[in-house]
């Protein structure tokens, strides 16, 4: 079964292991001193750009866990996104914005829901939580079918999931309060909320790559019929990336409701897809850390082009405000990442990893079916005497 | 609905399903021959409407800038065809099929910048404009009778291309088989080069075609439509022309029959329905009614 896949792992991945877990540690500490500075020292316009690009990074380690891992490649995303943005909305507004006269179509003990007296963290972790389930559980429904799909036919039929998610939310007044969309919502998500989920997101990522089910997402990305030949379900592991995946995302939507306090359909369509693609193929497909690094460098790169938008004059042209302008620029860059280096930053690789210059474990997994005997397992000890724990 | 409702709503359908069409058998001719889902081919169509617009402003006869708007945009597919897309030649399906979602943002923030974000009015030339009385009270736009006539004779003269000539018969060829054609001596890149500017100019055609019938020339304007006509192409099944112009008519009369038929509560909801059937359509005959292409399925 699945475990063939993942025997490989013990023979060589020991001395990673260590090495990984202090990569980790440093990096979580690194990030918690970045939230810790955030919360404390940073002025509002660049604190909320330190949680957008934690949110970021939550959304793009999500989507690479379906891209990147499993091959399937999904234009959806965003109506997670939405999803979870919408449901942790009506469980944090406070009954007097959900009244029937706002929101006829909400069912009572709903728009009587009042989580504002809670802690504001518990409370946005209680509808993080929800939001991200009820977009696990639509994600379930949808990709029980979808995932049988590959290629082209997948990356259409997600997109029009995200069709049909933005013409309800539009549509679905009475819930939705239709383009106008939503607002009073708390704005309780604080740096560390932020950074602590792109932790988990990052963790869960991590974990789910090096396990049977991460070894396995690989393989039938790599080659459907060899992996199935070795006993992968690949319906199955393609759903539970997929899933995970829409969890994460949720509980991203549900974040960014929460940071600017207000959610409307505009902002979960093609545009907002389009910019996390970019991250996770910036940053390369299978690469966790890469869709981190693609997040930061999304979220920035268009608040560093803003001066630009805001006017130039060029000669005898005088340009009042560029619009337009930073994502010119951002769409021939990505033309040019797909030309000269389609497999983006880091291809299959993770920051750490590459910086120590050791392959990933992956690449290994990706490559030939190695079938494990006790000669290769002792030729291996030999040439990496360290890996016996 | 009355027999003359009947009427104009099924000119309607038609005139809305010719439209789509001339944008689907683009994107299906480039599918068939690159295995590229070109989401920049709804930019071909705001390029056309947005210089029609321009030209008209300058003060040309209409069948002068309606000529100049069709070579621009005949000239902009290939010019994203030679800039953007042939770098990545033999490249992964979805490594194209994202290369055209950035060429797309690309474009549109690009007309965004020069051409502004106001919506401006689409000069329809003064013959188009009014309507025809038909026997039995049918009354119909003269607009509508125009894309129809246009687009009928526009496909005649493209079937009559790909079946008759020897540039026609070697995209089939390619179409079917690229490595086979090419060890029969077809140049594939002239091949992929007249696919794009047909497509184009297609493209063109459909956008002022479009323009006329939404009356206005936006930034933006070029998504609606490719996304319909990508419907459309699935429908009728990926790469097939013949298929791609028949989901056209089929989803330009679903379009305007639910719209007639449904309740007014539901009918806001149909891109929800159109995008279902695109689904479904995918799951469970992703050939679509006409495609021969080998489902990719698990």
């Amino acid at each position: 079964m699945a475990a063939v896949v993942a025997r490989q792992r013990p023979v060589r991945a020991r001395g990673h292991d260590r090495r990984q877990i202090v990569l980790a540690i440093v990096v979580l500490v690194l990030g918690a001193l970045g939230a810790w500075y955030a919360d404390a020292n940073l002025n509002g316009y660049r604190q909320q750009l330190f949680i957008l690009c934690a949110i970021y990074a939550v959304v793009a380690v999500a989507l690479a866990l379906t891209s990147g891992f499993t091959g399937v490649f999904s234009l959806g995303q965003i109506g997670f996104l939405a999803i979870g943005a919408y449901v942790s909305a009506l469980l944090s507004m406070p009954p007097a914005g959900k009244q029937p006269m706002l929101l006829p179509g909400l069912p009572e003990w709903l728009a009587t829901f009042d989580s504002s007296g809670w802690h504001p963290q518990a409370a946005l972790l209680f509808a993080s939580l929800v939001g991200g389930l009820a977009a696990a559980l639509i994600g379930a429904l949808v990709g029980a079918p979808l995932m049988r799909l590959s290629g082209n036919y997948v990356a259409v039929a997600t997109m029009g999931f995200l069709i049909i998610v933005h013409s309800v939310a539009v549509n679905w007044d009475d819930v939705t309060r239709g383009a106008r969309g939503l607002s009073q919502i708390p704005t309780s998500t604080n740096p560390w909320a932020a950074y602590v989920w792109a932790a988990i997101a990052v963790y869960v990522a991590l974990r789910l790559r090096n396990s049977p089910y991460g070894r396995a997402m690989i393989a039938s990305r790599e080659n459907i019929i060899a992996s199935r030949s070795v006993g992968v379900n690949v319906l199955r592991t393609r759903l539970l990336a997929f899933v995970v995946s829409a969890f994460l995302t949720g509980v991203a939507g549900s974040l960014l409701a929460h940071q600017i306090g207000t959610v409307a359909p505009s902002g979960f369509y093609f545009a907002t897809t389009f910019t996390v693609v970019i991250m996770v193929v910036l940053g390369g497909m299978g690469s966790i850390s890469g869709a981190v690094v693609g997040a930061i460098i999304m979220t920035l790169t268009p608040e560093l082009l803003r001066p630009i938008e805001d006017g130039v004059s060029l000669g005898p042209l005088e340009f009042g405000a560029l619009y337009g302008l930073s994502n010119i620029i951002i769409a021939i860059g990505f033309i040019l990442v797909m030309i000269f280096r389609p497999q983006g930053l880091l291809g299959d690789r993770e920051l750490g990893l590459a910086l120590l210059g050791r392959r990933t474990p992956q690449q290994d997994a990706s490559g030939e079916d190695i079938t494990i005997t006790p000669e290769l397992v002792s030729a291996a000890d030999a040439a990496n005497p360290d890996s016996r724990g | 609905m009355s027999g003359a409702e009947f009427g104009q709503q099924f000119i309607n359908a038609l005139s809305l399903g010719s439209i789509y069409a001339l944008v689907a058998i683009g994107l299906a001719m480039v599918f068939s021959i690159l295995r590229l889902i070109n989401f920049a081919h709804g930019e071909a169509l705001m390029i056309g409407a947005v210089f029609a617009v321009l030209f008209a402003e300058r003060g040309l006869p209409w069948p002068v800038w309606t000529l100049l708007a069709v070579a621009v945009t005949v000239l902009g597919g290939l010019i994203v065809e030679r800039v953007a897309y042939r770098p990545l030649r033999g490249a992964p399906d979805v490594t194209l099929l994202l290369t055209s979602l950035g060429v797309s943002i690309g474009l549109q923030n690009g007309a965004l910048l020069t051409f502004g974000s106001q919506p401006r009015a689409f000069p329809t030339p003064e013959p188009l404009l009014g309507q025809i009385l038909l026997p039995g009270a049918v009354q119909i736009s003269r607009v509508n009778l125009v894309t129809v006539l246009t687009a009928i004779s526009l496909m005649v003269v493209l079937t009559w291309f790909v079946t008759r000539t020897q540039t026609g018969i070697a995209m089939r060829a390619t179409a079917e088989n690229a490595m086979a054609a090419r060890l029969m001596g077809i140049n594939i890149n002239t091949v992929i080069v007249v696919a794009f500017l047909l497509g184009a100019a297609l493209a063109g055609v459909a956008a002022l075609l479009w323009g006329a019938r939404v009356g206005r020339v936006e930034y933006s304007m070029g998504f609606i439509p490719v996304l319909k006509a990508f419907v459309a192409t699935v429908i009728g099944g990926f790469g097939s022309i013949p298929g791609a112009v028949l989901g056209a008519y089929i989803l330009g009369f679903g379009e305007i029959f639910l719209v007639a038929l449904l309740p007014d509560s539901l009918t806001s909801y149909r891109d929800a329905f159109i995008f279902s059937a695109l689904i479904l359509i995918l799951l469970f005959r992703p050939q679509g009614i006409l495609g021969s292409t080998e489902p990719e399925k698990i």
